[in-house]
């Protein structure tokens, strides 16, 4: 199947994950030389969005280490760099998978060869991440400029007559009206900061 | 009413900071903190980072919190909602400045919204986007929900905070969380003819039964096994005991004994408690659970010191009794019978259910314990459960169901068969409301789980996550369609050439035969789904629906 797991880039992974809630485990997959970086990167994605929700790493040199290191990990989300996991390590992972319960969301971080292994000896591990598979595109993310102008346009129509110069000198007067759009605006024609 | 010195909070009410806007906004030119925000610049750095979609979404989100933050500053200081207290040295001005012109602020809006959208909708919940749809203002402003906060005449405020709302969804969505958590929070749907039901009944008449519990990954075989614990809890004589036996001892180094001295272990816990609850300790108890103990965790001892030197030889018998138990087997069975007939455990029936065999892949192994421990735990009237692998009811294999009392199989639940779907859609009923998945989605989510339980839960906790990243306030059909395509492109990834034809056959003829150890795995990971059509019947067999369109795309059919 040409088709592999949707697209995400870190960020956006990061907003997904967010809202899970209890127990949840997801995979995203990247080629081997990305992985550390992406594991680094999707933590700082998470620790950004949630100064509230700690956000931890692991990067175990098999999977019996790391359920020897997750109790000492308090809950919240973990972002694990499984991109050296064997068959074995899948295995264990799922003759396991109740030493693997936690508290909150954890990022499995692999290859897709490593994954791969993983769907056919692990059936049960598997079983837990339901469709929360995703493929590393650091592109994925990128909204275009017409894409952005377009949402711009939409955005003016809605708070006509105001314009873009009245809505930044308002936000910098601190008289914008609190909604969601305004801050949209700002931060669409790049003056995020003013939102406060 | 007067507002103090700046610095000093001043109570005022409602009507009383619109009549005097004119002072606070002098209070608030002083007080006014102009530094940049730094959710703003959090904000900025995405903008070209995200979807666009997925921007809104959160951008909303963000600026949502933020208000729920200065709202939630306001009213913690005051009781009731109809006053709020303005604490100028704090950043309240933001609510006070939204609160001079509500109503105009809501008539502009009333003026803006889409043609065809309800009054209702445009004050209240929201217009529902579509991706593409045209952009109206998805929720009601600050202004007016802090408004109708602030007075309680009006209707309450809508929830506004997406991402606790959403937070609050995904926590009934706990697809692989603990299962008894589910039941406690009632989340537990019955299903009539239940496995759980039908093992409870039989050991309330035979409560020293054996029985198999046999179904795929997934299909809530633990939920049943905790379903039985629940309802022998009820019965006075009774006590069931739920041992997950993979939590202490490696699965994969399983042999005969370890199920049950597990088993022993916990009713030595159990006969202890009882006795010492009782105020009458018991030496004979103790010796034997300090011997379980030591049986399970090892123990220091003299190797220079033999106990049993006696000087007199033994010479093992030629004779070797079929049902003699030897080894761990033994020793913890030998163990557990003075605490079965110590007063702790006196007119107690017991039930072990042993959870996590399914998961073990040697068969031969399964058949040891279940020779050695399960036997022998029945021999001393204990029942058991036990959850074995699916692997018991295909081939040679199936000869071991009739090691038991009784073998019980968890099926999927065939989604288009009307008492299934009913049970189906009730389990997804009692996690979320039409407030929450529309009833337009519901039955699409329900058929794209085959009637998989974890699978429907996973589902279900996916489209509500493509919901939220797409700013929507409750689940639709795109957001499902979208779960399921996600969810069916990871379930075929690991498939070979020849698993891929076998898939094939299954959806196009609907035929199936359990023999190669491909076929089993086929119906282990959930890619081939085996429905019980009832008793005599023959089973029929399906594809797991989000990978059917993959299949015919690998198969140059439209989709």
């Amino acid at each position: 199947v040409s088709a592999g797991p949707p697209p995400i880039g870190a960020a956006e992974l990061a907003v997904r994950i967010q809202p899970l809630a209890g127990s949840v485990y997801v995979a995203l997959l990247a080629p081997e030389n990305a992985i550390a970086g992406l594991v680094a990167e999707v933590v700082s994605e998470l620790r950004a969005l949630d100064e509230g929700l700690p956000a931890h790493q692991l990067s175990p040199a098999s999977a019996a280490s790391l359920l020897h290191e997750l109790p000492s990990v308090a809950g919240g989300a973990l972002v694990v760099d499984a991109g050296e996991f064997v068959e074995a390590d899948w295995r264990v992972l799922d003759r396991r998978r109740s030493d693997l319960g936690r508290e909150g969301v954890t990022v499995f971080v692999t290859t897709p060869a490593s994954f791969d292994v993983l769907m056919r000896v692990a059936p049960n591990f598997a079983s837990w991440l339901g469709g929360q598979v995703f493929t590393w595109d650091e592109a994925a993310g990128a909204a275009s400029p017409e894409q952005i102008a377009e949402r711009l346009a939409s955005l003016r129509a809605w708070g006509a007559p105001m314009t873009d110069a009245e809505v930044i000198a308002q936000a910098q007067a601190g008289t914008l009206p609190r909604d969601p759009e305004y801050a949209e605006w700002l931060v669409l024609l790049g003056r995020g900061d003013l939102v406060s | 009413v007067s507002v103090e010195a700046a610095g000093q909070p001043a109570r005022v009410g409602v009507a009383d900071l619109v009549a005097h806007r004119d002072d606070l906004r002098d209070v608030r030119a002083e007080q006014l903190d102009r530094g940049a925000g730094v959710a703003g610049l959090v904000l900025q750095h995405r903008v070209d980072r995200l979807r666009p979609a997925v921007l809104r979404a959160f951008v909303h989100d963000v600026v949502a919190a933020r208000v729920r933050d200065l709202r939630g500053q306001a009213l913690a200081r005051h009781p009731v909602a109809e006053r709020v207290d303005v604490d100028v040295a704090a950043r309240e001005h933001v609510l006070v400045e939204q609160l001079e012109q509500p109503l105009a602020l809501e008539a502009r809006r009333e003026r803006r919204r889409a043609p065809g959208a309800s009054a209702e909708k445009a004050r209240g919940r929201g217009v529902a986007r579509g991706r593409d749809g045209p952009f109206v203002p998805a929720r009601a402003s600050a202004a007016v929900q802090l408004r109708r906060m602030s007075q309680p005449d009006l209707a309450p405020p809508t929830v506004e905070d997406r991402l606790a709302r959403f937070r609050a969804m995904m926590a009934k969505l706990d697809a692989t969380g603990d299962p008894a958590r589910a039941l406690e929070r009632e989340l537990y749907v019955t299903f009539p003819g239940a496995v759980g039901a039908k093992i409870a009944g039989r050991l309330e008449l035979r409560p020293a039964s054996t029985h198999l519990v046999v179904g795929g990954v997934g299909s809530g075989k633990t939920t049943e096994l905790l379903q039985v614990r629940a309802r022998l809890s009820s019965v006075p004589d009774t006590k069931a005991i739920y041992i997950d036996v993979t939590r202490q001892h490696d699965i994969a180094r399983m042999g005969p004994g370890v199920v049950a001295l597990q088993a022993a272990l916990a009713i030595a816990s159990f006969v202890t408690e009882s006795i010492e609850s009782r105020g009458e300790p018991s030496a004979l108890v103790e010796i034997a659970a300090t011997a379980l103990r030591r049986l399970a965790h090892g123990y220091h001892y003299d190797p220079e010191r033999d106990y049993y030197d006696t000087d007199v030889a033994y010479r093992e018998g030629a004779l070797k009794p079929p049902d003699q138990m030897t080894g761990v087997s033994a020793e913890a069975l030998g163990e557990l019978r003075p605490l079965l007939e110590s007063p702790g455990a006196a007119g107690a029936r017991l039930v072990v259910l042993l959870d996590g065999l399914d998961r073990l892949s040697d068969v031969e192994v399964f058949q040891q314990i279940v020779d050695d421990d399960v036997n022998g735990l029945a021999s001393l009237g204990i029942g058991v459960v036990l959850i074995g692998p699916l692997k018991c009811l295909y081939r040679s294999e199936r000869v071991m169901v009739e090691s038991f009392d009784y073998w019980h199989h968890q099926p999927w639940r065939d989604p288009e068969v009307g008492n299934a779907e009913r049970f189906l859609t009730d389990v997804v009923r009692r996690r979320l409301t039409a407030d929450e998945l529309d009833d337009a989605s519901l039955l699409p989510l329900v058929r794209q789980s085959g009637g998989v339980l974890r699978d429907l839960i996973a589902l279900a906790q996916l489209a509500c996550e493509e919901a939220y990243v797409d700013g929507a306030d409750r689940v639709g059909r795109p957001h499902v369609e979208a779960a399921a395509d996600a969810f069916g492109r990871k379930h075929v990834i690991g498939l070979q050439a020849d698993e891929i034809e076998i898939l094939q056959r299954v959806r196009s003829t609907g035929s199936f035969v359990q023999t190669s150890e491909t076929d089993l795995a086929l119906l282990m990971t959930r890619r081939v789904l085996e429905y019980a059509s009832g008793a005599g019947a023959a089973s029929r067999y399906a594809v797991h629906p989000t990978i059917e369109p993959l299949l015919r795309q690998m198969a140059g059919e439209a989709t």
